[in-house]
């Protein structure tokens, strides 16, 4: 007779479970983000306050090596269910463009927003920008500080005790493939085969990395200023170097913003997308730590270095175009 | 009455019971013998409707019970009690509970009864509350008896339920086997490859060979 | 053949095709429609050089991994105490750590293995940074060793004491050991390594911890750069086929231990003994499980400097998803065991068939399941599965496990007993409620337990098919690990580790009164 409750309960349970997400009805609107939840929740939060509009949100995690959120929506393509993808860069904009899943922002979205870091088509732009920094363990650093992203492939470090992550994913990825675009191919192709040779350590991540640096397990690595600026205010012994301010300059790395073809919920997608572009919005990311320039104008001073960054003078679309050779050439020198 | 007409059973190529023809009526005790691999499980397992035929009928009390590939009485509408060879006691369930299962359709007092009736006959009253498991060889054969027994089921198929006793505890289980088939006027039919224990039984000996069932000459 | 059993047999091949059958041919048709359009994408299925010498080192270290598993495993397992003892329930403790997502565990690791660097280089002693194959060899068994001695326990559980008595009437305590306890336990003992393997295979996040690059990563890296499944898919083959390979005949001997393990353990229930030599290797073994177990404790609880308590109570709600979502899966998973598990007993052809078609889930990586369940969302389903699309993936990928535990029991059962419901039945439904489903709720717990362990720590395919606003809390996790929360990410696994040891023990304690009356 024991089994009786169990089947009771199990029917309760399968009865339970379909009408879970069931609720009073309101207007929603369905947003993917790859933006930190940290960061992201309070803005989701304010816009819900100020137009009643309920966002429910499908974040990423590193984890899935980007495989996650971009994947799920080209998979979904036929029934989408996400109305607006909020990435944390803008080279991944390139697959979605590729398979046709965006359609064009309303257009007084992102007013203000430089034409360099929006897509031709007005399918998605670019807003509260990061940017590659150096991170540098004050105690356990033995040689001189780095200075370049170049100095990877430095024999004047110990092997082992410099490291980024696999650039095959993520900001790590578009690092490469810009320096791709700007070095050229086969000097862009010798740097990371000296950069292998050199025995820099490749890790799973930019938090990884980050992580090992604070712990002293590597004397430096190459980073995102957010990541980096975590281990500051933690109060680790890091310090933090902008790369190649003499020189190339360092890559800038907006968010992006899209909204999806064919989603559910057209109307509160402009809306959200109209507001995640807002100079608002862009204004207490930068408050919070999550970006440190504007895609509003050019040569702003970063919060986190108290100066003017030099990024490199690339536009961010032409990243997209190195970005395939990039990846065969790394997965050749890196994956094996 | 359990009639088979014709009753065939195939498994792959090999053919266990071929027009096999039988009738056990109200009272009747019927016993089976033959060799090892003869197929006398899967006889009362076809009566018991456990086994669908391959060819051929089966009828209990009149009604067609089971035809060529298909079961149309269920076992347990079939008044059928079974006592099989380990005994198949339900281990999770006491010697009460095993025995009150069977009795499940009637009300609870005279199911009660009947359960004591059946565990007195049996001689394991003092049994009740254990667990199939805690008893020796011979009381779970006592047990599965008296399951078979408390129902009152018209007809009762015994395979080979004495098998690993000893001498002593087989002829005084054998005499309980008779006294109960006499007093509940059930008839039986009893599967034994041991000649001794088919003599003891008694009634209609029957042998199973090459799928037919013949009849033994008498004593 | 009576119509019960026809219409069994069609629910239960109903249910298989639907939820396994759909995400693979889904699969299937996606990579297929790919290879129409492009032939030369075939390549992508046969490795070669690169992609070659990376399935090989999986393959290494995931056969590592598993044989130092088997060993540490085996010797573990005969130094713990009896299940039956009153400190039986502490071995459901030593099995916890399996619900710790194994990324955190292996984070715990490195930074225990430099806090060792450290205080050894005080006294002058460098040592080598901990990360290379070592490093991943070491820490994946670490994570996997809890899994393996728990097999190595049912092994020992399905031997007949008597067999081993009558070896110590005419031999020593180690020749008991060597020609008669582990032969009879070898065939489940091998395959448990085996499981480890197969699990080890398609796991990404532990090796890339330590700059191990895996056939795991190719999948990864194809999947970012092309976005296309079809790709994934076929770069799958191969791997798939390697797990199939090894756990086409490690299944049943699992199923079987699983199904059989009882607290009258077989080999422990004589007086056979680890001779001293032996004992000490045994303890050394149950100390490194201990090791671990502590280790991950003191890791996390060390961690919580600067755990946000306010952040592990916003969890909560993640927690729920959790919780209902391995609710779910459970019970999805337990209907399915009880439809398809009976089949896979049968050694027909449709019994063979069904036991090919659940292996494949077993072998598929995170994603590809999860874009398999997607793809089958989209082909199938409506939009109403979106919120038992989850839930479907979770069957998807661990139901499996427990179809073949409850085939093996089904395989084991006492015919005679079943049809003896059958005979006796009165009421409708007693024999399914009093008889087959009591001889089932042994194995069905132990399955159930597992495919909940396994729901909680899945993040991979999850991403592909939580639906929005509803967030398991192995993502939530994940995401304060990136974030560089360690702390609140300690609070959280030891949260998580706290409320699985609540639900275990007793889990645990009824499967074991179970198991006494069966």
């Amino acid at each position: 007779m024991r089994t009786c409750p169990l089947v009771v309960g199990l029917i309760a349970v399968l009865a339970m479970v379909p009408f879970a997400g069931c609720g009073v009805a309101r207007r929603v609107v369905v947003c993917y983000t790859s933006v930190d939840q940290e960061y992201a929740g309070p803005v989701f939060d304010a816009f819900e306050a100020q137009t009643g509009i309920h966002v429910l949100v499908v974040y990423d995690t590193e984890a899935a090596k980007t495989t996650g959120l971009v994947n799920r929506l080209i998979a979904e393509q036929a029934h989408p269910a996400c109305d607006v993808f909020w990435n944390n860069e803008t080279t991944q904009m390139s697959l979605l463009v590729q398979h046709g899943i965006l359609r064009r922002l309303p257009d007084d979205a992102g007013q203000g927003i430089l034409a360099r870091y929006r897509d031709p088509n007005g399918l998605w732009a670019g807003h509260a920008a990061r940017f590659r920094v150096l991170l540098v363990n004050t105690k356990v650093l033995k040689g001189p500080i780095p200075s370049s992203v170049l100095d990877l492939a430095s024999s004047a470090y110990p092997r082992g005790s410099v490291g980024m992550a696999m650039p095959l994913f993520g900001t790590t990825a578009a690092h490469a493939a810009a320096l791709y675009a700007v070095l050229g191919e086969t000097r862009a192709r010798s740097f990371f085969q000296q950069v292998s040779a050199a025995g820099v350590r490749i890790v799973d991540g930019n938090a990884t990395v980050r992580d090992l640096v604070a712990q002293g397990v590597l004397a430096w690595g190459i980073t995102d200023s957010d990541d980096a600026l975590v281990a500051v205010k933690r109060g680790d012994p890091v310090s933090v170097v902008v790369p190649d301010q003499n020189g190339m300059g360092t890559l800038v790395i907006p968010s992006s913003v899209a909204v999806i073809r064919g989603s559910p919920h057209v109307e509160e997608a402009d809306s959200l997308a109209r507001y995640l572009l807002s100079e608002e919005v862009e204004t207490t990311l930068m408050q919070e730590g999550y970006c440190q320039l504007s895609t509003r104008q050019e040569g702003g001073i970063a919060p986190l270095t108290g100066t003017s960054i030099k990024g490199m003078d690339l536009d961010p679309r032409s990243i997209q175009v190195s970005i395939a050779t990039a990846k065969a050439d790394l997965t050749s020198i890196f994956g094996q | 009455m359990i009639e088979c007409i014709g009753l065939g059973l195939s498994l792959g190529s090999r053919t266990i019971l071929s027009n096999l023809e039988l009738t056990v009526t109200d009272g009747d005790r019927i016993v089976v013998m033959g060799r090892s691999g003869a197929g006398k499980t899967t006889l009362l397992r076809l009566l018991a409707g456990l086994l669908a035929p391959s060819q051929g009928t089966i009828r209990v009390g009149g009604e067609l019970a089971s035809v060529a590939r298909s079961i149309r009485i269920e076992p347990s509408h079939r008044d059928v009690g079974f006592v099989f060879q380990a005994g198949a006691l339900w281990p999770h369930m006491t010697v009460a509970q095993n025995i009150l299962y069977g009795l499940a359709d009637l009300p609870r007092t005279e199911a009660r009864r009947r359960m004591t009736e059946a565990l007195d006959a049996c001689k394991v009253a003092e049994l009740a509350l254990r667990l199939p498991q805690q008893l020796s060889g011979g009381e779970q054969r006592r047990v599965a008896l008296a399951r078979a027994i408390a129902p009152h089921p018209r007809h009762l198929l015994m395979d080979e339920p004495l098998t690993s006793l000893d001498s002593d505890l087989r002829s005084e289980l054998l005499q309980l086997v008779c006294e109960i088939a006499q007093s509940h006027a059930t008839a039986l039919v009893y599967v034994t490859h041991d000649e001794a224990e088919a003599r003891a039984v008694g009634g209609r000996q029957m042998r199973l060979e090459n799928g037919r069932l013949v009849a033994e000459p008498s004593a | 053949m009576s119509t019960s059993n026809r219409w069994w047999r069609l629910s239960g091949t109903m249910a298989a095709l639907a939820v396994f059958g759909l995400p693979l041919v889904a699969l299937g048709m996606d990579a297929i429609r790919a290879l129409i359009i492009n032939p030369a994408l075939v390549h992508l299925a046969v490795p070669s050089g690169r992609t070659l010498a990376l399935l090989m080192r999986s393959c290494a270290l995931a056969g590592a991994t598993a044989v130092l598993c088997l060993v540490a495993g085996t010797a573990a397992s005969l130094a713990l105490p009896p299940a039956s003892g009153r400190m039986g329930w502490l071995r459901m403790a030593l099995f916890v750590p399996m619900v710790i997502p194994p990324y955190i565990h292996a984070l715990a690791w490195m930074r225990a293995a430099e806090w060792f660097r450290r205080v050894v280089a005080v006294a002058g002693i460098r040592l080598p940074a901990f990360q290379g194959f070592g490093a991943a060899l070491w820490v994946q068994a670490m994570v996997y060793l809890p899994l393996a001695t728990g097999v190595a326990l049912a092994a020992w559980s399905m031997i007949d004491p008597q067999l081993v008595d009558a070896a110590l009437m005419r031999g020593s305590q180690d020749r008991a050991l060597w020609r008669v306890v582990l032969p009879l336990g070898g065939p489940v003992l091998l395959s448990g390594s085996l499981l480890v393997f197969v699990l080890c295979m398609g796991d990404l996040s532990i090796p890339s911890l330590f700059s191990v690059n895996t056939y795991a990563l190719e999948l990864y890296a194809r999947f970012s750069a092309t976005g296309q499944t079809s790709d994934v898919t076929l770069l799958a083959v191969p791997l798939v086929l390697v797990c199939l390979t090894a756990l086409a005949p490690a299944i049943r001997s699992i199923s079987a231990a699983v199904s059989a393990s009882s607290t009258r353990e077989g080999v422990t229930r004589t007086v056979w003994h680890p001779s001293r030599w032996m004992r000490g290797l045994c303890v050394c073994a149950v100390c490194l499980l201990s090791l671990d177990v502590a280790g991950l404790c003191i890791s996390l609880m060390s961690g919580l400097r600067g755990a946000t308590w306010i952040a592990v109570v916003d969890a909560m709600p993640s927690a729920w998803v959790t919780v209902r979502l391995a609710v779910f899966a459970c019970a999805l998973s337990m209907i399915l065991a009880v439809l398809i598990g009976p089949l896979l007993s049968n050694r027909s052809l449709l019994g063979r068939s069904l036991c090919a078609l659940i292996l494949i889930p077993l072998a598929l990586p995170g994603p590809v399941a999860g874009t398999g369940s997607l793809l089958a969302k989209g082909i199938v389903y409506g939009a109403w599965t979106a919120q038992v699309a989850p839930a479907l993936l979770m069957a998807f990928r661990f139901a499996p496990f427990a179809c073949l535990m409850t085939g093996a029991r089904f395989a084991r059962a006492d015919t005679d007993s079943l049809d003896a419901g059958r005979v006796f039945e009165r009421r409708r439904g007693d024999w399914v409620l009093r008889v087959w489903l009591p001889m089932l709720l042994p194995v069905l717990t132990a399955a159930l337990l597992l495919v909940a362990l396994l729901v909680v720590g899945e993040v991979g395919g999850t991403l592909m098919v939580m639906p929005p606003g509803q967030q398991p809390l192995s993502i939530t996790i994940y995401n304060y690990l990136h974030y560089g929360s360690s702390g609140t990410v300690s609070a959280l696994c030891l949260a998580l580790f706290a409320a699985v040891l609540l639900l275990t023990i007793p889990g645990f304690l009824s499967w074991r009164r179970a198991w006494r009356s069966a």
